[in-house]
């Protein structure tokens, strides 16, 4: 009897705690999984169920509604996205039409739907917060002169990240009058923007067209792509001039402020052309074609099928980074190691790089390094000669261009193989400029999955370029611009360039080329008359016999001796005794009558880099450098 | 010969009897009539490159009501003027019902700028205006949840009737007594078979999903998304794995399921592959492939998405292997009996 009064007691105990507890739908979630898209995530035109595995919530059905990762994982239930707009209870899945990510910590989505909300109070059109307040599809497209609800399909919010979330984050204290107009305000008082796309379309006479097929900016009221800038050429993309209108259903621009920023996006419609055919669930890349198939977006939630759409995208939050733009290496060395590396403006140096022991020059190729953090339109290296003051007017200086004539090539993610292998081109314009969004994504995989390319070059100066002094003093400095404002590096980097193989100018040994020696006149001087601005070493060689037999004398650097001849630039202008040689260094066997040989090499110590634009490999090397030799007989028994 | 002429007015008539009919359509009465026996509307706008529209604008719009043959039957601002709408609102299910009456049964991509429609609701050209709550009311759902496919059953005076009957029900009547709609339906003997944009597994009698044929007077699903679609594709949720969704409907008054077409949301590459504008037959592949339904148009690109579908089928006629009548057979026997003895 005890044992049944203890089950009972225990089975009142059970529902008293389950009853307290509560519904554990999974609209009570509050600690959803969203880490795991912080690199990227999606949402699905259907409804499926993943054959194998399961989400954080244990249910294999997957909603057009969820927030999916690239990596297989749902990061969020449509119910945790509408949460707090119903006290934790949603009423349903209203499904996900656009999403930007602005904190994954804190929980901040922006996001659109597919329908309206049950009870009224925003439709499928508003711009929602997961905290739970949005901004209606009226104030979004009134720059546009449009007054209706036009949907929306698409989002991606433009600024400094710190600038976004405090936009949102005031939202509820903001327009109290009204969103229409407010919005712009606000938007521009912040410097941020929101792109977007609608679901409409609104064609009229005497004004521009509005597509749904368009990127648009709520803060300025401006296109910010059509679709003919979108899709390439091949695409019968644009209304009216080239005939369809693809419509635009996800959009993500990765970088924060950008001069030509590259956008990703899927569109409502496929393409079945020859060339360029894409579904409506790939991603698109703005110009390039598809970067990322369907079917492997989808892939790792193992559906039945091997397409499901593609609804929303969104590459997640920015990575944490360096504020200050700067110049961290010169020709493959940390400018901590240059003299003059980083001075103040005008400062000394003698643009010598610390390597190997001796202080060394650049040349050929001289890849240059640093930081470009978000927040900046373009960069450019500047250089003037280490005796010019920098010019008053930033832009009137003169920047270390590769244009694209030059075919530089760079090594980035390919979406539709998962793996670095695609590649994308990087230049700059004539003056040097390049586009700090590209270079971010390119070097930092900034909006992409991975990192394909970590060491990109700010710029490679091509030393022997025209206009450039080939064994001059330079000093280079990093200059940006954000809007139409030029930015300068407040130091100077001292950079010498050496081109110039050491000149040999002279051979000799006793008696002169071709004179005949025996075992009596060993060993011989040799002397030489060799010139370099950054002489490193020489070193003999001495050759011949038969079988022929060679031996290498060890490297004479010009510190090496304080006895020998030889200095920083060489033999000082002179021919000057550098060492002997002698028979006995060759093998045994190879010292018959015969022919015999002296190899002066002598080498620079300049940092030499290379550079393959089309597969952007910068490999470098030490020096530059010049060989002579001089012959003579030679008879082991004597002459 | 006596009994030749006896057989030729039996003849005639059988003719009649077994001929595939028109539509009925007062030709040239309206623009509507070249939708009478096919009519589309596509995702997204696109030029025509074919027959100039009357209106002289080449740009077709994603929510006009267009025909089979390259023509446009109606201007999407021409489905809405009931409602004092001006700007396009898209179009996502269509049914025509008289095309001397300029009837069209629709719903839109877009809520009305006015509030008095929204893209859920069931539209018609007369101004009717039937809110997506009623058509769900025997799914006890609660809220908008879309409407995507649209298909009007049961015999055509009873449709017309009920559209008659329903012509002076405001919107907001419908909000005060949803469950108005079943019973007026059922008086009529007539149903509205509807997809939905959204899923709604909870809060319904039975889980639904926009891959769905729903019925609104019996509140039953009339086909799962796994009946609408061939065996070789995985539809249908939790068994198969993928819901495809249900883009457009269309079908004879009748309600004959197997006499359905349809589109889908999303495309399938498998076996049967198809897309998601191709027109396709009920569980057995593709009917028109979607270029085919553009070319009149002559559209730059040869896709543009369907997402809305009207088709024209009078009942088949019952065949010889089928139900026909005796007293047919037998005149029908004659009639081939006659034309192989001609040649």
């Amino acid at each position: 009897m005890r044992r049944i009064i203890n089950t009972l007691l225990l089975v009142v105990v059970l529902i008293a705690t389950l009853v307290l507890m509560g519904p554990t739908g999974v609209g009570s979630q509050t600690t959803y999984p969203l880490e795991e898209c912080a690199r990227g995530c999606f949402s699905t035109e259907e409804d499926f169920m993943m054959m194998k595995g399961e989400p954080y919530d244990g249910n294999p059905y997957i909603s057009d509604g969820d927030l999916l990762s690239f990596t297989g994982r749902v990061c969020a239930r449509n119910a945790d996205l509408l949460s707090r707009f119903y006290d934790g209870r949603p009423p349903a899945d209203l499904g996900l039409d656009a999403v930007d990510i602005l904190h994954v910590k804190d929980r901040i989505i922006a996001f659109s739907t597919e329908l309206d909300d049950p009870r009224g109070r925003f439709t499928a059109g508003d711009l929602l917060f997961t905290p739970g307040y949005f901004i209606p599809n009226r104030a979004l497209v009134y720059p546009f002169g449009i007054t209706h609800d036009i949907g929306l399909d698409a989002l991606q919010f433009r600024g400094p990240e710190d600038k976004v979330l405090a936009f949102v984050r005031s939202i509820p204290n903001l327009c109290a009058n009204g969103w229409p107009g407010c919005l712009q305000s606000q938007l521009k008082e912040r410097g941020i923007d929101i792109w977007f796309s609608v679901e409409g379309t609104v064609i009229r006479a005497g004004a521009p067209s509005i597509l749904d097929g368009y990127v648009l900016s709520a803060a300025y009221g401006t296109i910010i792509a059509k679709q003919d800038a979108l899709l390439p050429n091949v695409v019968p993309a644009d209304i009216p001039q080239r005939g369809v209108d693809f419509g635009l259903d996800a959009l993500f621009a990765p970088e924060i402020v950008t001069r030509v920023p590259p956008i990703y996006f899927s569109t409502e419609i496929l393409f079945r052309g020859e060339r360029l055919p894409f579904t409506d669930g790939d991603v698109l890349l703005r110009g390039d074609g598809v970067v990322l198939r369907n079917e492997d977006a989808i892939k790792l939630f193992y559906p039945a099928a091997n397409f499901l759409g593609l609804d929303a995208l969104d590459a997640g939050g920015p990575p944490p980074e360096e504020k200050v733009p700067h110049i961290t290496h010169i020709g493959r060395q940390t400018v901590a190691n240059i003299n003059g590396g980083t001075v103040p403006v005008g400062g000394a140096g003698t643009g010598l790089a610390w390597y190997g022991s001796y202080w060394r020059p650049f040349g050929r190729y001289v890849a240059i390094h640093g930081e470009i953090p978000s927040g900046i339109d373009q960069f450019r290296v500047a250089y003037r000669k280490h005796d010019e003051a920098r010019p008053a007017n930033p832009a009137t200086a003169k920047g270390i261009a590769v244009v694209s004539g030059a075919g530089w090539q760079v090594e980035e993610y390919n979406l539709l193989m998962s793996d670095c292998s695609g590649w994308a081109a990087y230049y700059s314009d004539g003056d040097g400029w390049y586009d700090a969004a590209e270079y971010r994504r390119l070097e930092s995989g900034v909006g992409m999955p991975a990192d394909c390319t970590s060491q990109l070059a700010l710029t490679v100066w091509n030393s022997q370029g025209p206009g450039i002094d080939s064994e001059g003093h330079y000093r280079i400095w990093l200059q940006w611009k954000i809007g139409a404002n030029i930015y300068e590096e407040a130091f100077d980097h001292h950079v010498q360039f050496d081109n110039k193989a050491p000149e040999i100018l002279d051979l000799q040994i006793p008696g002169g080329a071709c004179a005949t020696y025996g075992p009596d006149d060993m060993p011989i001087m040799v002397r030489a008359n060799f010139y370099d601005a950054h002489f490193l070493y020489y070193r003999l060689r001495l050759f011949g016999g038969n079988p022929p037999s060679s031996a290498w004398y060890p490297p004479v650097y010009h510190d090496t001796s304080a006895v020998d001849a030889v200095g920083p630039t060489g033999t000082g202008g002179a021919t000057v005794n550098l060492h002997t040689v002698d028979m006995s260094v060759l093998s045994a066997g190879s010292v018959v009558t015969c022919a015999y040989g002296i190899m002066l090499w002598v080498e620079d110590s300049t940092i030499y880099g290379g550079f393959d634009p089309i597969t952007n490999q910068l490999p470098w090397a030490t020096t530059y450098e010049s060989w002579k030799e001089i012959t003579f007989d030679y008879m082991p028994y004597g002459p | 010969m006596r009994r030749f002429l006896v057989l030729i007015p039996l003849v005639l008539a059988l003719a009649l009897s077994i001929a595939p009919r028109a539509a009925p359509v007062c030709q040239g009465q309206t623009r509507l009539a070249a939708c009478a026996e096919c009519a589309f509307s596509t995702e997204e706008d696109f030029l025509s490159h074919g027959p100039t529209p009357p209106d002289g604008n080449p740009i077709i719009s994603d929510g006009d009501l267009l025909s089979c043959k390259g023509a446009v039957c109606m201007r999407n601002r021409e489905l809405v003027q009931r409602f004092d709408v001006t700007v396009d609102m898209g179009l996502d299910a269509v049914d025509i019902l008289s095309v001397e009456k300029e009837l069209v049964a629709f719903s839109t991509e877009l809520n009305s700028p006015h509030g008095n429609f929204y893209h859920g609701d069931l539209l018609t050209t007369s101004g009717a205006c039937i809110p997506n709550v009623a058509l769900l009311r025997l799914f006890q759902v609660s809220g908008d949840r879309g409407l995507d496919a649209i298909h009007f059953v049961g015999k055509l005076d009873d449709i017309l009737g009920f559209l008659d009957a329903i012509q002076r029900i405001s919107r907001a009547e419908w909000l005060r007594d949803p469950g108005k709609l079943v019973t007026m339906l059922k008086e009529h003997q007539v149903d509205i078979w509807f997809s939905i944009e959204g899923t709604e597994r909870v809060a319904a009698t039975t889980a639904i999903y926009d891959g769905d044929i729903l019925s609104a007077a019996n509140g039953t699903v009339v086909a799962t998304n796994a009946d609408l679609m061939h065996a070789s594709v995985p539809a249908g949720i939790p068994k198969r794995g993928i819901d495809y969704g249900l883009d457009a409907l269309s079908g004879p008054r009748s309600g004959r399921r197997e006499e359905l077409r349809l589109s889908t949301e999303i495309l399938h590459r498998g076996e049967l592959a198809f897309n998601d504008g191709d027109i396709l037959k009920f569980a057995n592949g593709i009917a028109l492939r979607a270029e085919e339904l553009y070319k009149p148009f002559e559209p730059k690109a040869d896709f543009v998405g369907t997402d809305a579908f009207y088709l024209y089928m009078e009942e088949k006629p019952m065949t010889v292997g089928g139900f026909m009548p005796h007293v047919l057979k037998y005149f029908q026997q004659r009639v081939q009996a006659l034309r192989r003895a001609e040649r």
